[in-house]
């Protein structure tokens, strides 16, 4: 079989995973490489009540003895730009196996600290200002958090996955365009812990990344109507429940922040954080707006009907996903400690809108997709969680070698 | 049908297991922040049993009020001091170690003056924690410690900032109405003194009140002339509102008489067509700085004068001075400080005697998290309960179980084991330290409570301590006895260390001058804030012209706030008197005036017939927390939270 014939079959059995988003499995013997380039920016947190509010908790500060200094409005921005290599392989046309590397770019933290002043220091004559503040703490051996840059190419954390599309076994199912399937994803702890030493240190790990967890198990169903709506329309429904582990970190000792991260005395040498799970569901539609010609081209055998059986030109996807996020648990030494971080992460959800435009250019012979998607989590408020709103561009191509 | 039961239950189970898979892993609750121990045994078992149990807390309290905050906080006055008194200079100082060196020379010394057991018992917390004894030792005496160095810090820089040194009052012509010396050519009779009461009255509406502020240096160790007062910095609170520079209200002049330059600041209402209302009380408060930018400590920042207030009435108030106390009005800048009250017989509904108390004074978001009701329970001793914090084997609130019960406020005063040292050694301040001495104020709590069983074996008790400071202890009984005790270390033997007075009075030492009880507005009752009450002049020496140690209320910031939260407590008792249960109590404590929104620590209410302890701590304030019921005779109540029948907090 010569490569052209290859890719042919190759884009004649993709019309089937095509609209099936939840379910997508690649074709047997195949390979679906796709590239995404991620911009992930995070600025918002929802609290207990489900306020929106900064990423940090604002800081009070005290004089000893002397009341409120004043309090520190952290409105930190963090940023992440994510490269994610997806690659999966069709063990039969029901059966998928992928693997996903995330290469973290750079991340980069901004803290953006704003100041509102406190209690009269009637022995300053005044409230402290803000540089009063800084000026202050830097003779306490504080110096201010400036912003920071890192993760130039680190690794994230690996994932491994599997998907079964059991519902190919079901004669019914394919007459009358149902898909079923399900998945199961694990992610290897390749990633980068962020130094325990730096107040704005990120780092790469999927705790740190909090979008997925880190076994997630996916049951999907798809249906598409391929004759009442000439194939324009598709319905997907997911529903998962994914896992986090424990895992053990370093605890700082302050030899950069001596008055922000001397926890060591009490908290011990490490402590571990449990992250709650997630649970939730998803709703997508998938819609196409414009098919396009259909070119009898090398792609297709030169063949226009065959054309007209790969993909639309144009696809948009809507999607509507709920994460019950489950309560994280600190432990350590300190019970006071612990409660200061798991108070804002008790159980909480976020509510993410997504959207993507597809572009398929398989119908005029070039075998590659082209998408840009945007996914937001300040649209509808969550509670207890970190709101990051991405922007993401990728490619995809199939590769088939023998 | 069974069968089909059977199923929906096995159904049922299924559902229930999936949900707590799902979705039953909890939510994380705060640990309690108000902890309940019950210590028995020798002192130092006591203290093993506390360590032992609070191991992580006493290091987390350390870590955070001392090694983050108070350590490096002190660590910054180290070259203003070592100016002055250069053994500080020592190496064993250098290298950030200046504030715990120093913190521990006091430490040591206070502990040669705390009783040998209970000494025991801090190094039973120490072994208990697997925390060294010295770290425990220092969290037993930093209080009295820093409050001995922040009453020499207070009185050294009121001496290098402005200080108002007269008040007059004029008519609408300029002729002086008070004080009866005039300023000549060539001296300014510097009379001004703080008050508790008005220093004028029947000031005429549309009169003037002109304050004369002279700027100053300290001289001692240093060189240099004064900088003079900042116009700029002048800033005049006329009841509640604000006056500055430039407002129509007030004329700012300079002049020197004499070698020495004042700044006037001439107050007259009438010059923006106001005037002051008529047969009111008035109430002005000044503050100033100088043209100095002191940089160390940072931030930068003028030398400034503590705010002074003066009250006063105008024409038809009809009412003598000393009859018109010294309240002020609001400030939003200050919190009030400690305060506590006694009641019984006719200020109450059931004629049983009660003390309660709000302790405030440092909180830094970190000691309300280590709170502690102790029971103890000693080997032969009387059981007793107080509450304090987590490594600490006292507090500032208690009861026995023979029904004594205490309340002890700070009350700052020069009269101290640290300026004692300074002096002993001001002709070689090479030698000079400062170090605290004597017993600490809640250590001597913890004295009374196993050694008195009335108050008045607690007054005898209290004499017979030397005090690290000034303290206030309000004592109540079982018999219905009250009785405050207000003592310091009368470091120069004048026997001005120890006064006491009860109500109703007995003898002379129990009323002012005009016949009246020192802190009751009835009968029945007993209160105390954070300023000297009988014994208001607490130490005068002048060292030989470099300085004039004088009395609290000439320096300290907590004198004008506390005068104002003591007649605010004393107007709270008359317009509840006879309606005073716990509920009562605790809302007089929650009244706004009256609460330290940020270093407010504990807050109690005792009843010493039924030996009942109602006790609010873990939050801050923690008048807004419940008040959790306990009973000293009831073993069964000493658990977390209390028997349930304590009283809600605000927003229940």
């Amino acid at each position: 079989m010569n490569r052209r014939l290859l890719l042919v079959v190759i884009c004649l059995l993709w019309t089937r995973a095509a609209f099936a988003r939840f379910t997508t499995t690649a074709p047997k013997n195949t390979f679906i490489l796709d590239n995404t380039f991620f911009i992930s920016q995070l600025t918002t947190a929802y609290d207990n009540a489900g306020h929106a509010k900064s990423l940090i908790d604002k800081i009070y500060r005290y004089e000893p003895g002397g009341g409120m200094q004043g309090i520190i409005i952290p409105n930190v921005r963090v940023d992440f730009y994510v490269y994610l290599m997806q690659l999966m392989y069709g063990i039969t046309d029901s059966l998928s196996v992928g693997i996903g590397i995330p290469v973290v770019l750079e991340s980069s933290v901004q803290a953006n600290l704003g100041w509102v002043p406190g209690d009269y220091q009637w022995a300053l004559g005044r409230a402290y200002s803000e540089t009063d503040f800084w000026q202050w703490a830097a003779s306490m051996g504080q110096p201010r958090p400036g912003n920071w840059t890192g993760n130039h190419g680190v690794l994230g954390d690996i994932v491994l996955g599997v998907r079964w599309r059991f519902t190919d076994l079901v004669g019914w199912c394919k007459k009358h365009a149902f898909a079923a399937a399900f998945s199961v994803m694990g992610a290897l702890p390749t990633g980068r812990q962020a130094d325990p030493e730096n107040i704005l240190g990120v780092g790469t790990h999927m705790w740190d990344l909090y979008s997925q967890g880190e076994l997630a198990l996916h049951l999907s169903v798809d249906k598409s109507f391929p004759k009442l709506l000439d194939d324009r329309l598709s319905i997907g429904v997911d529903v998962f429940y994914e896992f986090f582990f424990k895992h053990t970190y370093t605890t700082p000792k302050g030899t950069e922040s001596p008055l922000l991260l001397n926890f060591q005395p009490y908290v011990g040498d490490t402590y571990t954080i449990d992250p709650g799970d997630f649970v939730g569901a998803a709703l997508a539609v998938d819609v196409v707006p414009f098919k396009g010609p259909a070119l009898g081209t090398w792609l297709s055998h030169h063949d226009k009907k065959r054309a007209q059986r790969l993909p639309p030109m144009v696809t948009l996807t809507f999607e509507y996903r709920h994460v019950h996020t489950m309560q994280s648990w600190w432990h350590s030494d300190s019970a006071i400690w612990d409660w200061d971080h798991e108070k804002s992460w008790r159980p909480g959800y976020k509510n993410i809108l997504a959207g993507k435009i597809l572009l398929s250019l398989l119908r005029v012979g070039v075998p590659v997709e082209l998408y840009v998607g945007y996914r937001n989590q300040t649209w509808i408020g969550g509670k207890n969680t970190r709101a990051a709103n991405v922007v993401l561009t990728g490619l995809r191509i199939p590769l088939k070698f023998w | 049908m069974e069968i089909v039961l059977r199923n929906l239950d096995k159904n049922a189970w299924l559902l229930f297991l999936a949900l707590v898979f799902v979705f039953g892993c909890g939510t994380a609750k705060p640990p309690p922040y108000q902890r309940v121990i019950v210590l028995t045994g020798t002192h130092y078992e006591m203290g093993f049993q506390q360590g032992r149990r609070f191991k992580n807390e006493i290091r987390s309290l350390y870590t955070t009020l001392l090694t983050s905050s108070l350590l490096p906080y002190l660590n910054r006055e180290q070259p203003d001091i070592a100016s002055v008194l250069h053994a500080y200079n020592d190496p064993k100082y250098a290298n950030g170690k200046f504030s715990y060196e120093f913190l521990m020379d006091s430490a040591k010394k206070l502990e040669t003056y705390i009783p040998k057991d209970l000494v025991q018992e801090m190094h039973g917390v120490a072994d208990g924690a697997d925390f060294p004894y010295d770290k425990v030792l220092l969290m037993n005496t930093l209080l009295d410690a820093m409050f001995n160095m922040r009453a020499l810090t207070f009185f050294i820089r009121a001496m290098d900032a402005p200080k108002l040194v007269r008040v007059e009052f004029l008519d609408k012509n300029g002729k002086l109405l008070y004080p009866d010396k005039p300023v000549t050519d060539t001296k300014v009779p510097e009379d001004y003194a703080p008050s508790p009461h008005a220093i004028a009255v029947e000031v005429p509406t549309d009169g003037a009140v002109r304050f004369w502020l002279r700027d100053q240096v300290l001289t001692l160790g240093k060189t240099g002339a004064p900088e003079g007062v900042d116009p700029d910095s002048i800033r005049l609170q006329w009841n509640e509102k604000v006056l500055h520079k430039g407002d129509p209200e007030i004329a700012i002049t300079n002049k020197t008489i004499g070698k020495k330059t004042y700044t006037i600041v001439t107050f007259q209402p009438a010059m923006a067509h106001e005037g002051f209302k008529k047969a009111a009380v008035v109430s002005v408060q000044v503050q100033a700085g100088d043209k100095a930018n002191v940089t160390n400590p940072p931030p930068p920042h003028a030398h400034m004068m503590r705010d002074e207030r003066i009250v006063f009435t105008t024409k038809g108030y009809g009412k003598q001075a000393w009859e018109v106390p010294n309240k002020g009005a609001r400030d939003p800048r200050f919190q009030p400080p400690s305060t506590a009250f006694a009641v019984r017989g006719s200020a109450t509904p059931d004629h049983r005697i009660r003390l309660a108390q709000h302790f405030a004074m440092l909180d830094s978001n970190t000691l309300h998290k280590h709170t502690v009701v102790f029971f103890c329970k000693p080997k032969g001793e009387k059981p007793f309960m107080y509450v304090g914090w987590t490594g600490v084997i006292s507090g500032f609130a208690g009861m026995n179980v023979d029904g004594l019960a205490y309340a002890v406020d700070m009350s700052d005063t020069l009269n101290n084991g640290m300026t004692g040292e300074i002096l002993h050694n001001l002709l070689d301040l090479d030698k000079a330290k400062m170090e605290a001495t004597g017993v600490p104020g809640g250590i001597m709590g913890r004295v009374l409570l196993e050694k008195a069983s009335t108050v008045e074996e607690a007054a005898k008790v209290l004499k017979g301590l030397l005090p690290s400071f000034g303290w206030s202890f309000l004592l109540a009984d079982a018999k219905g006895g009250m009785r405050v005790v207000e003592v310091h270390q009368d470091i120069l033997k004048q026997n001005t260390g120890y006064s006491t007075f009860t109500v109703p009075p007995k003898d002379k030492g129990d009323t002012d001058q005009h016949g009246r009880p020192w802190a009751s507005v009835g009968p029945d009752d007993m209160r105390i804030a954070s300023n000297e009450i009988s014994n208001q002049n607490d130490i005068d020496v002048n060292l030989f012209g470099m300085a004039h140690i004088l009395p609290q209320r000439f320096w300290t910031s907590f004198y004008f706030r506390s005068l104002r939260a003591f007649y605010i407590l004393g107007d709270e008792i008359r317009g509840h008197y006879g309606k005073f249960d716990v509920r009562t109590m605790v809302r007089v404590m929650r009244d706004d005036d009256l609460v330290d929104h940020r270093d407010s620590m504990n807050a109690v209410v005792l009843e010493p017939q039924t030996l009942n302890a109602y006790v609010a701590s873990g939050v801050v304030p923690a008048t807004s927390g419940t008040f959790n019921h306990f009973n000293l005779g009831d073993p069964a109540t000493w658990v977390l939270g209390g028997d349930g029948n304590g009283i809600g907090g605000t927003d229940e």
